[in-house]
């Protein structure tokens, strides 16, 4: 009887110190921890995503990025300040943004920068780190605290379940300051994330950039990475940046050394 | 008087094997990516930095004007990944570099090639 007992506590403790483990390594197509390229940029090292979407290989049908679609009167100011950037271009002038300022581009354009991303996994969390400007990204695996517990902040806050293999994840608090594919950010924005990976090397994110106010309905794309575990990622910290916005707004190009 | 042979080899060459640039942390509209300098000349200074390497090179102009040009790499990062190392170019090195010329005729530009004192040359877009 008491050998018996002893069996049904021994099965207890084990069942408890092992399951969460269990989950976690419930295959390699579970961790996504690695250095990722994103496959959407000038210096891609594979298929695009349109390739992979040819290849079958992309499970949103949608993956071809399309523009959202701005509500008046945000598309007709977008509208306006399209004409300015050309006409400013065609004077080989650029407007400002958020990278020429050496800061951060923030949820989501982070996740598909020109230097790599990378994932660092644990049970709990996934810790993200872009190389560019040395953004650190946090996803932790629980529930979402309530608005007012949460700084705005170019990363915005992640919270994210497991469904199989895929991790949901959904970010709020992204700073109002930065936007997205010229969506204008009311700071009511929330990016919702599918994470999967193809196979043991691709990475693919579904993602739904969301705003009632600003959009007339979710914009959908979904963006793959490339694993190139043989790359450190390194530290950035934009300390000598030549580049000034001179008084029309445009960018400034400063040689002196 | 060509001490270092700092002369220009090409001036305003149409390059076709020059691909746009591949990372940075801007756009590239300020740079003619139709007109390129190859030049010859000694390293001033190199800023080993973020969001941009920067070769500093006393070379000449196109009339024979000493001139220096400040020149844009890839960030040191993405430099490291294309075989540069640290001490790659130095200053007081002698290399020879290819790169699109700035617009507004300043001497600078958006350095594409150099060819460092080991004889190999590295990219730095």
């Amino acid at each position: 009887m008491r050998s018996k007992l002893k069996d049904i506590l021994l099965c207890g403790v084990l069942a408890v110190v092992l399951l969460p483990v269990a989950a976690f390594a419930k295959g390699p197509l579970r961790d996504f921890s690695g250095v990722w390229y994103s496959d959407q940029n000038l210096n891609r090292v594979s298929d695009t995503a349109d390739d992979l979407f040819q290849k079958g290989e992309v499970l949103d049908p949608k993956a071809k990025a399309t523009a959202p679609k701005l509500r008046e009167p945000y598309r007709l100011k977008k509208e306006k300040e399209d004409a300015l950037k050309a006409e400013k271009l065609k004077q080989d002038k650029i407007l400002t943004d958020t990278e020429i300022q050496c800061r951060p581009d923030g949820m989501p354009k982070m996740m598909r920068g020109i230097l790599p991303i990378e994932i660092v996994q644990t049970p709990k969390k996934l810790v993200i780190v872009a190389e560019e400007l040395s953004l650190v990204r946090r996803i932790f695996i629980d529930k979402m605290p309530p608005a007012n517990e949460i700084t705005p902040s170019y990363a915005g806050y992640s919270a994210g379940h497991w469904e199989g293999d895929t991790l949901v994840v959904n970010t709020v608090q992204i700073r109002p300051d930065i936007s997205f594919a010229d969506i204008p950010n009311t700071g009511k924005s929330e990016v919702d994330e599918r994470i999967r990976m193809i196979d043991k090397d691709r990475l693919e994110i579904q993602f739904t950039y969301k705003d009632d106010l600003v959009l007339e309905e979710p914009y959908k794309f979904t963006w793959t990475y490339t694993r190139h575990d043989e790359h450190k990622v390194m530290e950035y910290v934009c300390d000598n940046n030549k580049y000034t916005i001179g008084p029309d707004g445009t960018v400034q190009f400063n040689i002196d050394d | 008087m060509k001490r270092f042979g700092l002369s220009i080899i090409l001036a305003a060459a149409l390059l076709t094997d020059m691909s746009v640039p591949a990372a940075a942390h801007h756009s590239f509209a300020m740079f003619d990516q139709t007109k390129s300098l190859t030049v010859k000349g000694q390293v001033a200074k190199i800023q080993w930095q973020n969001p941009h390497t920067y070769v500093v090179l006393q070379a000449r102009d196109a009339q024979g004007q000493p001139a220096k040009y400040l020149l844009e790499c890839a960030g040191p990062n993405e430099l490291m990944r294309w075989g540069w190392k640290t001490d790659t170019v130095k200053a007081g090195d002698i290399v020879t570099v290819t790169f699109y010329v700035l617009r507004d005729g300043r001497p600078g530009g958006l350095l594409y090639k150099i060819t460092a004192t080991n004889g190999v040359t590295y990219s730095a877009q």
